[in-house]
């Protein structure tokens, strides 16, 4: 239970960075909280299994992981709200979050924001349909909770993300019945460079890319899936080849697809931060000095929040992102801040170059936005499909805020978190205008839907805050 | 075929839950979406306006595609946790 | 340097309503928006088109507002969802029993169609309110606009009529001379136009300033909230005794909260930001009216810039000591009245005899 509800400060998210970051504030004697919508640290990357699996003998790496993340935070007492669902943030700092039975505010002086990502998915035709699904959602399936999603799948999509999924899914004793990739065996080979900075990553794609061979799964480069629809058994997939135009059909129970990352910036768009778009780091980002401080004086961005540099830098960021905060507290001195910057900006130097060829195995190919039919659905809250975005954009919406007002775009339950890089890259491509043009959505609150019941309790109607009646 | 892998961890308890009156088998502590998704309950429930099936997608609390009624309240299914007798609508519920 | 007849500084209904008479009207009309076409307070409303709501001298034009919003296939554009339904304002006290009843009998008397009834006839015509209401004022005459849709409508509708729109145009400064407006913009260019029309909004105060008059207009951000799309759960348009609740589900079943509960927000910065106790409030308050209410998450919400006089009584007319100058705004609870009150203005300024004495600015200077 959280009795005090003020905090030095609060961090939202407990993957690695914002795990790493607590822990960096904790050791100076701040009063940290640390909250997570799951119901353990880890994040998206090292997710935790569920409580309730007891561990046998043999232990997958991320499991391990997990595991020393889980230790720390208890060594070092740091308060933790899981399975806490953080919906409101307003300045000063107010975090309001609510679990499975209310929801309650907290209070702190600084924040750090190490939300990571979601997965970027370009919409095809039939996207929407149930047993389609995200590699990264695949990921997790496999490595957390320990299923296989179906005994037949194809995986489509692109980055290495593809090769890991697969990987697991033969191991785990699945059928990957088709590799669907955007880019080609030459992008894998031009990446080799980069890739072998980072030997252990680039080790264990050796190991992937190996096992994919040995049980000759069909591999298609430079295609995508263009079309899938339900058959008796199973889902058709249309693959398209973006080069030749050659298509083929297969028959598959699951389609888990994705095409890199993007990150959240639900929080720092509520805050009103400044925001630019730079597709390498993965579309709409906050705006972060080198330190990552946001625009606003007491936010920090731990993480791939502001930019996609990769798993491997996320310890390595919370740490620069809590150190600028103790410094502007006056917790370090110069010396110990420029010290204990000094390196961590060097590693990172190093991890930018690995995060770059990751970037470009998961670029969106121009062709793949052209290949959108107009028929399909990119808002899948609102069911607003292309032609919908396209005819708003002809009557004269210039604007993301505007085509939203038109259309309903964005309005769902989501907020636009699935269909806003897609929009922005199909409306760009149509007026063949730069995204920073469109602007991004005008961050909103709740940034999760809130469940009414929870945050209102039971209430008299006595007990309703009066306001001074309008005028007659 | 049962399409749990249990190399690395043994499950809890054998429990039931109950989908549109049907009963299903799963492992209490599991995580409900993906309990139903092996279990071939892919439609969750309708989009509004073309009235499609949808169903479980991000997994991780951001697309509300996995949206079921548990009790009779809306809840995102990735985020929860099989107990004993949950009793779980899905479908064309929000009608 | 391009010319115009009519340059209409702010494109919100207000501003677009007189826009699209006069150049119905053969005048030709240019609409000037440092956004774009209803994206402010026009665009962001609750859309609640009540008499339970208006403001007593005001019900005349309300009434007729609400006739054109219900015609909007008309004069507007089909594309834009407009619903006629009941209106029911609610007391849950003694004490608000004896507001309602005071207030509606004054609204009556402006005209308002409106009746007190018991709970069981307010019961019927919306069998989801709560049981436990003291009684209810009826009114046939109430409905909604979806006001997201606005721009969309206006910005059709003025290009047919060949309006010439101008949007992402910020004035900077007005100059006067030999009975002609130049209208200097931020990034350079010039208009210049016969007559003008300043219908900023909540911005008014700073457009005024630029023809060296000071008024106070007051920047009321108010909070909205919408659910996210539910089965019918209520089929009226609920307002309460003291006018701080406006609550209906659209069409598409999403259920919006409004009422004016406000939030914190300045016009300088165009800055908003939510009051989480006063949204806590408005939601109660929500609940409290439609129980089934409380099943459903919230998906959204948001705040709008409100604009009000030291009276609260709408600015509309010709401007002193300038020639063909016009002010249009600060219309309290104007959603209903708006689209008339402009086509009002619209006849003035063509030479019609209309009496818009009580909105006179001079009240102010």
């Amino acid at each position: 239970m959280i009795n005090n509800r003020k905090y030095d400060v609060i961090v939202i998210g407990a993957g690695p960075s914002g795990v790493s970051s607590a822990i960096n504030c904790a050791k100076k004697g701040l009063k940290v909280l640390i909250v997570d919508l799951n119901s353990n640290s880890g994040g998206q990357i090292y997710r935790a299994p569920p409580k309730t699996y007891k561990s046998i003998s043999k232990k997958l790496e991320e499991n391990v992981i997990q595991n020393k993340l889980s230790d720390e935070i208890k060594k070092f007492k740091i308060e933790t709200a899981y399975n806490h669902t953080v919906w409101q943030v307003s300045p000063g700092f107010k975090v309001n979050a609510f679990n499975e039975t209310s929801t309650i505010q907290w209070q702190s002086k600084s924040l750090i924001i190490a939300t990571g990502t979601y997965e970027k998915i370009i919409p095809f035709e039939g996207w929407t349909i149930p047993g389609v699904i995200g590699l990264a959602a695949c990921t997790v399936i496999l490595k957390a909770h320990h299923f296989i999603p179906s005994k037949k799948i194809v995986l489509a999509g692109n980055g290495p993300l593809l090769m890991l999924v697969a990987y697991y899914v033969i191991q785990f004793g699945g059928k990957v019945d088709a590799i669907i990739d955007t880019s080609s065996k030459i992008d894998w080979i031009k990446s080799t460079l980069s890739l072998i900075t980072n030997p252990k990553n680039f080790r264990d794609g050796i190991k992937w890319i190996f096992k994919i061979f040995l049980k000759r799964i069909p591999f298609y480069s430079n295609s995508t899936v263009e079309k899938a629809f339900e058959v008796d058994g199973g889902i058709n997939v249309k693959i398209r080849n973006l080069k030749n135009g050659k298509a083929k059909n297969i028959i598959s129970e699951t389609i888990a697809i994705g095409h890199g990352l993007i990150p959240s910036t639900d929080i720092t768009r509520l805050l009103r931060a400044e925001h630019i778009y730079d597709e390498q780091k993965g579309g709409w980002i906050a705006k972060v000095d080198r330190f990552l401080r946001s625009s606003i004086s007491g936010v920090y961005i731990a993480g791939d929040g502001a930019g996609i540099s990769g798993a491997l830098a996320a310890t390595d960021k919370g740490l620069l992102a809590s150190s600028a905060l103790l410094y502007d507290e006056k917790f370090i001195s110069q010396t110990e801040f420029d010290h204990n910057t000094y390196k961590i900006l060097k590693k990172l130097d190093k991890y930018e170059v690995f995060a770059k060829a990751i970037f470009k195995l998961n670029s969106t190919p121009k062709k793949l936005i052209e290949s959108i039919n107009n028929g399909t659905v990119i808002c899948r809250c609102e069911d607003i499909t292309k032609s919908e975005i396209l005819r708003a954009v002809d009557q004269g919406a210039k604007d993301i805020n505007q085509i939203k007002s038109w259309t309903r775009l964005g309005m769902g339950p989501c907020q636009g978190r699935t269909c806003h890089y897609a929009t922005s890259k199909i409306v760009a491509e149509y007026l063949n205008c730069e995204i920073d043009n469109l602007g991004y959505l005008t961050g909103r609150s709740p940034i999760r839907p809130v469940p009414l019941d929870r945050v209102l309790g039971d209430f008299d109607y006595e007990k309703i805050t009066k306001v001074e009646a309008a005028p007659l | 075929m049962d399409l749990r892998v249990s190399n690395y961890f043994d499950r809890s308890n054998k429990v039931n839950i109950n989908v549109n009156n049907k009963k299903i088998e799963a492992y209490e502590g599991e995580c409900l979406a993906v309990v139903l998704f092996v279990n071939n309950i892919k439609k969750l429930r309708l989009s509004p306006k073309k009235r499609q099936s949808r169903g479980m997608f991000c997994l991780m609390g951001s697309c509300q595609e996995c949206v079921v009624l548990i009790d009779d309240k809306k809840v995102i299914s990735c985020n929860v946790f099989i107990k004993d007798g949950m009793k779980i609508k899905v479908g064309d519920f929000d009608k | 340097m391009t010319e115009t007849d009519v340059a209409i500084i702010g494109g919100g209904i207000n501003g677009g309503s007189t826009g699209l008479e006069l150049a119905k009207n053969g005048l030709n009309v240019t609409i000037i928006d440092k956004n774009f076409i209803c994206r402010g307070a026009s665009g962001v409303n609750a859309g609640t088109l009540t008499m339970h709501m208006t403001r007593a001298q005001l019900i005349p034009y309300a009434k007729k507002g609400w006739e054109l919003w219900m015609n909007t296939s008309e004069w507007l554009s089909k594309e834009i969802d407009v619903e006629k339904k009941n209106g029911l304002c609610l007391a849950f006290t003694e004490d608000e029993e004896k507001l309602l009843i005071e207030r509606s009998k004054i609204r009556k008397e402006y005209g308002a169609d409106i009746s007190i009834i018991s709970i069981k006839e307010a019961q019927r015509i919306d069998p989801n309110i709560n049981s436990s209401i003291k009684c209810a004022a009826f009114c046939e005459m109430d409905g909604y606009v979806s006001a997201n849709q606005t721009g969309n409508a206006y910005s059709k509708a003025l290009k047919e009529n060949k309006v010439k729109i101008l949007e992402n145009y910020d004035v900077s400064k007005i100059d006067y001379h030999k009975n002609k407006y130049v209208i200097i913009f931020k990034n350079g260019e010039k208009l210049t136009a016969s007559s003008i029309i300043l219908a900023t909004g909540v911005n008014l105060e700073k457009t005024l300033k630029l023809l060296e008059i000071n008024i106070k207009i007051k920047c009321l951000p108010q909070q909205l909230i919408v659910s996210e799309r539910m089965p019918k759960i209520m089929d009226t348009v609920i307002t309460v005794a003291n006018g701080k609740l406006s609550l209906k589900q659209f069409k598409n079943g999403t259920v919006l909260i409004g009422g004016g509960w406000p939030g914190i927000g300045n016009v300088e910065d165009n800055y908003t930001e939510t009051k989480p106790e006063n949204l806590i409030g408005n939601m109660m308050l929500a609940c409290h009216a439609i129980p089934r209410l409380k099943s459903s998450r919230v998906a959204r919400v948001w705040l709008g810039l409100e604009a009000e006089t030291d009276d609260a009584m709408p600015i509309i007319g010709e401007i002193p000591n300038y020639e063909n100058a016009y002010i249009i705004g600060s219309i309290h609870s104007g959603y209903t009245s708006g689209p008339y009150m402009g086509k009002l203005l619209a006849e003035k300024i063509l030479g019609k005899d209309i009496d818009l004495s009580l909105f006179d600015i001079k009240r102010f200077l």
